[in-house]
């Protein structure tokens, strides 16, 4: 069933390169084109091999049945590889039949010896479903009577029991192996005593914070497995990133055989990367991205392709379907071809977001990263990035998400103004030639590491010598049974506490609350949820939420019982939250003078706190008003790099103590933005602050729009630094406990100042621009030169007059 | 500070991020811009001392901080100087028994199958119908249920959570011997006694083929079952007939009691009120001091809790069955418990004279479901006529149900319209305030008016 606007396949080739074309042939101002790349990519054609000769005649069968002739190559090379006793770990590109590469194995163990039992895990609940409705297909043409369950929070309680007892597969997410499964694992013997594998879906999101907590639950698994005489192997599934194999065998610590070459066919794709226009060369503004990519998206929806748009936060996702709505909602009957779509929306809605695209009744989606995982929503025609989404690999997802098996597709990337995205939109190469983000974890953070050593406890006692983690497993034991928490009886450590330590860890952030958005307009009802960290900063009191291109006013908002109350309100305007940030030093791991400055890296404490909001309006993006909040802090330890610029280099710079702290703001900025592009990392894993050594700590907006009249305003309680300002930059794991982010930086400290330094220079704005320094309206009419001029003296030895000239350079 | 390897800090700082975990907003410590670090680092020292938490925000004179300093120290000196743990032997009589698994700590104590507990003798025990525990239960499964060959358990917990981590520390066991009620309590005085008192415990309980607890099917039964499978062993009483009290309990006495924890019924039904006893929240903080400190002292009154329970739990089973044997029960509220019971085991003329019973004694909430029960069992037995003036009674107490059915008697068997919308008009007016505060009362309304039109319409085709 398709949508009457929608094209058939035929149509769909032509349409989207007359689009192409269109935008080939947008110019700007002066001389350069809108489109600074467009690569194509060739179809690619399929490799397929036999089915394998041991395969279980059933299964043969019914994939013949299925209309399978074969297999894709790389199906069939996971399937002897598991058949080897490996642990593997498949990555190949979105709809390329990876999910065969583990159910073919499974299935078939099943067939030929019915005791056995299979886990398998996917990060969310509705990759979940979709998985395993496809399992139960395969299962009901088979004939076969193998017990396929999902066992999670949902799960109702009578049905536990069943499920235990019966199922030969159990599907479940890592939450629930944490807190359902492990520590009740005497329920569990039949799985446990015969679990031949375990499934790991959409192994590339087990990263950061919740893949060192997913490390260490492995870890509880597979003592316990040793517990109940098993060894099961692991089949995982990847996307692309920089190091799977790696990142595979952190999390299982098993080797790992990588299976990577696809045989799956795909179709011709062009990605093109977009750089709006300028409109104002002076201050060297272009036109905003959003804008940009809202124009890109309806020439493609307007001739019918189904095309999604990925927007970097929830606001700007809310804000572009208002504007799309605008354009393509007017005729009657045309209601619901644009939808919106992330992670806050109620589950019943998001799937029928995810139908409607999958049968063509909606048209155009406009989502956050939510929908950048392998939730099936058909094969789209075209996919716009508004920004570059902070990953190499996120980008090509995201992109994926655009053409699967046949047909042509396309992508477009609109870059935004940050240094980050001009640097890609003017080094296509780059982009297009970077070896993808690695996955990183730190599954020994200690704080990570004790909390599961707890959980493990609780499971089993500790035996003797028995290894767990990296760290001194008998120190951390002891340093519990001071904590009262465990006690030691000959050689065996007990768990020696009423309470149950699973429901203490969170997976995924520092507090599990969600809160609840209830909309009062008429009778109260529930319409989305936020998650604890993002909620001060999104639905803070006098906020402008958006829901699907509806926009409400917050009326209330109240901590401690997580709820919001919205009402519906006529707006021309949004709002945009402010964030104080506050870092604190706890302790050095290491320091050292470099040229004229100092690079450090150590444990520090971060404190943000929302303190009041903008006003912007629709469209035009004018700043209407403003206010001030109150609203709770949200703290952290982490492991930062900071530099070190020296007393006296400061208060040798001619310029004003204002001029002075301006340039640290405009400085800071760029040092954030080329981190990531240094670590290659996601931009979102690092956060940006600054310190003074000169009152031990200090407070500063982090680089936005100052409160109040002019660029002075500050909070009333905090006095601005002085003329012994010493200013600390940090840049910092922006999750508790860090992920291992600011030694490689405390290294790469030489490159990243001389590449600021460079790219500063080279920019033709004359006071500063996004894309290298802030907005001159932020940072200050000087803020680039003082930058430079910091830069040059903690670069170059004693050169107060060379700093000067450069300065004044244009 | 030892400079990290591969981006972690090296072993020997473990201890120090440990401490650190512990109180994770200290001030900041190392040569960072803290002003005069001498003085501040002094303080803290003073807070750790006083076992402070940074940041309490009270700024005290020296003088102020030096008395308090002095007085923890005298506090500290009294509790090392205060009174020795006193050893289990000296408070509890029990013996260390030895088997091939290790060793673990017995407590064995009887009482007289003589002694009273309200007005009940447990010899009453003898005296008790095979097929009564069926009845009690309506569990037919539970016929021929012995109580003298059953065993009463009850354990004491490290912790209602549930899961792997929570162990039994104290495993209590009952049973009838001759002419006494003999209690086993089998004592782990450490954790790695468990598997010997697992060991032991099988052995005891193989010869049972019944099993009574309160509460034990969500929890004392499975608590066992997951610590003999993480000793290796199998819970010998799986499979077999398992009364729980808990729920024949509530059955017969939350009516009148409202509270049917094992205590409130010990007092309510037996007069008993026990002194000094140990709350059973406490119960695990006192065994993970025990296994610290080794001081007897809060552990003896575990042991005693523990016996109490399992008297009890043997004295409320015979109550029940006398109960269920002789209809004793003398409160209306009780009576009609008693006779919802019968009725759940289909000993339905005993039943009714139960609800007949509970109506002689008076007027009170119950009667109107005594009467509609009555109803009930009248329409069953085909009495319709009987089953109708039961209805109306019903309808009478104030039991909407009783017009409903009574409507539907007169429209469908009596065929007397006029009475049917007599019973309508009656039960409406019961229910129609209500409509709009919950859904039973629209539902019913709206059944009403449906019946009503429905009426009127056929008292206007016959025309009278």
């Amino acid at each position: 069933m398709s949508h009457p606007l929608a094209l058939t396949r035929s149509d769909n080739e032509g349409a989207l390169l007359s689009v192409l074309k269109g935008l080939e042939i947008q110019k700007t101002l002066g001389t350069d084109p809108v489109l600074t790349a467009l690569r194509h990519f060739p179809a690619q054609p399929a490799q397929v091999a036999d089915f394998p000769e041991g395969l279980h005649p059933k299964l043969r069968e019914t994939l013949l049945g299925r209309g399978y002739q074969g297999l894709y190559t790389h199906q069939r090379e996971a399937y002897e590889q598991v058949q080897a006793g490996k642990d593997v770990v498949v990555v190949t590109p979105t709809a390329s039949g990876k999910t065969l590469c583990y159910n073919l194995p499974v299935l078939d163990l099943i067939l030929k010896d019915p005791d056995a039992r299979a886990l398998y895990l996917f990060p969310t609940k509705a990759l979940a479903q979709d998985q395993l409705a496809e399992l139960h297909g395969v299962i009901e043409a088979i004939g076969a009577d193998i017990g396929t369950f999902t066992y999670d929070g949902d799960t109702p309680q009578d049905a536990r029991k069943a499920i235990r007892a019966r199922a030969h597969v159990v599907v479940t997410n890592p939450d629930m192996l944490h807190k359902g499964i492990l520590p009740h694992h005497t329920k569990w013997v039949k799985l446990l005593e015969n679990l031949r594998y375990v499934v790991v879906d959409e192994l590339h999101s087990l990263r950061g914070v919740y893949g060192s907590h997913v490390t260490n639950i492995f870890r509880r698994l597979r003592r316990l497995c040793e517990f109940y005489g098993s060894r099961p192997q692991f089949i995982c599934s990847s996307a692309t990133i920089g190091n799977p194999r790696e990142l595979a065998e952190a999390l299982t610590e098993r080797e790992m055989t990588l299976v990577d070459r696809s045989g799956a066919p795909r179709g011709e794709r062009y990605f093109a990367i977009y750089n709006p226009p300028v409109v104002n060369r002076q201050l060297g503004i272009r036109k905003s991205a959003l804008n940009s990519a809202r124009d890109v998206s309806l020439s493609f929806l307007s001739k019918g392709l189904q095309t999604i748009v990925f927007a970097p936060s929830r606001l700007a996702t809310e804000i572009l379907v208002t504007y799309l709505k605008e354009a393509l909602e007017a005729k009657p009957g045309s209601e619901g071809i644009i939808r919106g779509y992330r992670g806050g929306y109620l589950p019943l809605k998001r799937r029928e977001i995810e139908r409607g695209l999958r049968e063509g009744s909606v048209l155009g989606v406009v989502s956050t990263n939510a929908l950048e995982l392998g939730i099936d929503i058909g094969s789209l025609d075209a996919a716009v990035l508004v920004g570059y989404p902070g990953s190499v690999a996120s980008a090509w997802q995201q992109a994926g998400r655009a053409g699967r098996r046949t047909g042509t597709s396309v992508a477009v990337l609109v870059a935004n103004s940050t240094p980050l995205n001009q640097f890609i939109a003017k080094n296509p190469d780059y982009f297009f030639g970077a070896p993808v983000e690695q996955g990183r974890i730190n599954p020994d953070n200690l704080q990570i590491l004790v909390n599961h050593i707890k959980c493990a406890a609780f499971e089993l006692p500790f035996v003797g010598d028995e290894p767990f983690g990296r760290e001194n497993l008998l120190e951390i034991l002891k340093y519990l049974e001071e904590e009262k928490l465990l006690h030691r009886a000959g050689d065996r450590w007990h768990w020696t506490s009423d309470s149950y330590p699973a429901d203490a860890v969170s997976l995924r952030s520092v507090s599990s609350d969600n809160f609840v958005i209830q909309d009062v307009t008429r009778e109260p009802r529930i319409v989305a949820e936020v998650d604890y960290d993002s909620a001060p900063s999104m639905v803070h009191e006098k906020a402008i939420y958006i829901l699907e291109g509806r926009t409400y006013f917050v009326e209330k908002y109240d901590h401690e019982e997580r709820r919001v109350e919205i009402r519906e309100a006529e707006v021309d305007y949004y709002t945009d939250a402010i964030t104080y940030t506050k870092v604190r030093i706890l302790e050095r791991f290491a320091e050292e003078p470099r040229a004229n400055g100092r690079r450090n890296h150590g444990e520090v404490h971060v404190a943000s706190q929302v303190v009041g909001f903008k006003k912007i309006k629709f469209h035009t993006n004018e700043n209407v008003g403003s206010g001030e909040l109150v609203m709770p802090e949200n703290e952290m330890h982490t492991t930062a790099y900071w530099l070190t610029v020296p007393r006296e280099i400061m208060q040798a710079l001619p310029f004003s103590l204002e001029e002075r702290r301006d340039g640290v703001v405009a400085l800071s900025y760029t040092l954030g933005q080329l981190a990531a592009l240094f670590l290659m990392c996601d931009r979102h894993d690092l956060g940006v602050a600054l310190g003074d050594n000169g009152q031990g700590e200090a407070r500063i907006e982090r680089g936005l729009l100052r409160l109040g009249a002019g660029r002075g305003g500050r909070r009333g309680d905090d006095p601005p630094p002085g003329d012994d300002y010493e200013p600390n930059v940090f840049v910092y794991d922006a999750y508790p406990g860090g992920i291992g982010l600011s030694e490689p930086l405390y290294r790469l400290h030489d490159r990243l100042l001389a590449e600021s330094r460079s790219l500063i220079a080279a920019c033709p704005c004359t006071d500063g621009c996004p894309s290298c320094v802030g907005p001159a309206g932020e940072v200050g009419s000087n803020g680039k030169a003082v930058a430079m001029a910091i830069l040059d003296a903690v670069l170059h030895p004693r050169n107060p007059s060379r700093a000067d000239s450069e300065g004044s350079v244009r | 500070m030892k400079a990290p390897v591969n981006g972690l800090p090296q072993v020997s700082d473990l201890h120090h991020r440990l401490q650190r975990l512990r109180r994770p907003s200290e001030p900041p410590s190392g040569p960072s811009g803290d002003d005069a670090s001498g003085a501040l680092g002094l303080e803290r020292l003073e807070r750790e001392m006083l076992g402070e938490s940074p940041g309490d925000g009270e700024v005290l004179s020296l003088k102020a901080r030096l008395e308090r300093l002095v007085a923890v120290a005298a506090v500290k000196e009294t509790e090392r100087r205060g009174p020795a743990p006193v050893p289990l032997e000296e408070l509890v009589e029990g013996m260390r028994v030895e088997n091939e698994r290790g060793e673990f700590f017995l407590v064995e104590t009887a009482v007289h199958l003589e002694v009273r507990y309200g007005d009940v003798p447990l010899s009453r025990v003898h005296a008790i119908d095979p097929s009564t525990v069926g009845i009690l239960t309506a569990e037919p499964e539970l016929d021929g249920f012995d109580l003298r060959r059953a065993v009463f358990l009850d354990t004491e917990t490290t912790g209602l959570a549930g899961g792997t981590g929570t162990a039994a520390f104290l495993i209590g066991v009952g049973s009838v011997e001759g002419d006494r009620f003999v209690v086993r309590q089998y004592f782990m005085r450490d954790y790695h006694e468990e598997a010997a008192l697992l060991h032991a415990l099988a052995e005891e309980l193989v010869r049972f083929d019944c099993l009574v607890t309160f509460n034990g099917k969500m929890f004392d039964v499975p608590l066992l079952h997951t610590r003999f499978h993480l000793n290796r062993g199998r819970f010998p009483l799986s499979g077999v007939r398992h009364l729980d009290l808990l729920h024949p309990a509530r059955r017969l006495w939350k009516a009148r009691l409202e509270s049917c924890r094992l205590q409130s019924l010990e007092a309510g039904l037996m007069g008993l009120r026990r002194h000094g006893d140990i709350p059973g929240e406490e119960i695990p903080q006192v065994y993970f001091d025990w296994v610290r400190r080794r001081d007897a002292r809060m552990l003896a009154k575990v042991f005693e809790h523990n016996r109490q329970d399992i008297v009890s739990l043997a004295a409320l089973a015979v109550l029940a069955c006398q109960w269920v044997e002789e209809g004793r029960a003398e409160d209306p509220r009780d009576v009609f418990s008693l006779a919802r019971v019968l009725e759940r085991a289909r000993l339905y003329d005993r039943s009714e004279a139960e609800y007949r019973r509970a109506l002689d004694l008076g007027p009170g909430a119950l009667r109107g479901p005594a009467l509609l029960r009555l109803a009930w069992r009248a329409k069953r037995g085909g009495e319709h006529d009987r089953a109708a003036a039961l209805w109306a009674e019903a309808g009478e107490a104030g039991e909407v149900e009783g017009w409903r059915e009574l409507a539907m008697h007169h429209e469908h068997r009596a065929r007397d319209l006029d009475q049917a919308l007599a019973a309508v008009e009656r039960g409406m007016r019961l229910v129609e305030p209500q409509r709009h505060r919950d859904v039973r009362s629209q539902h019913l309304t709206e059944g009403f008016e449906r019946r009503q039109q429905r009426l009127l319409r056929k008292r206007a085709k016959r025309g009278t």
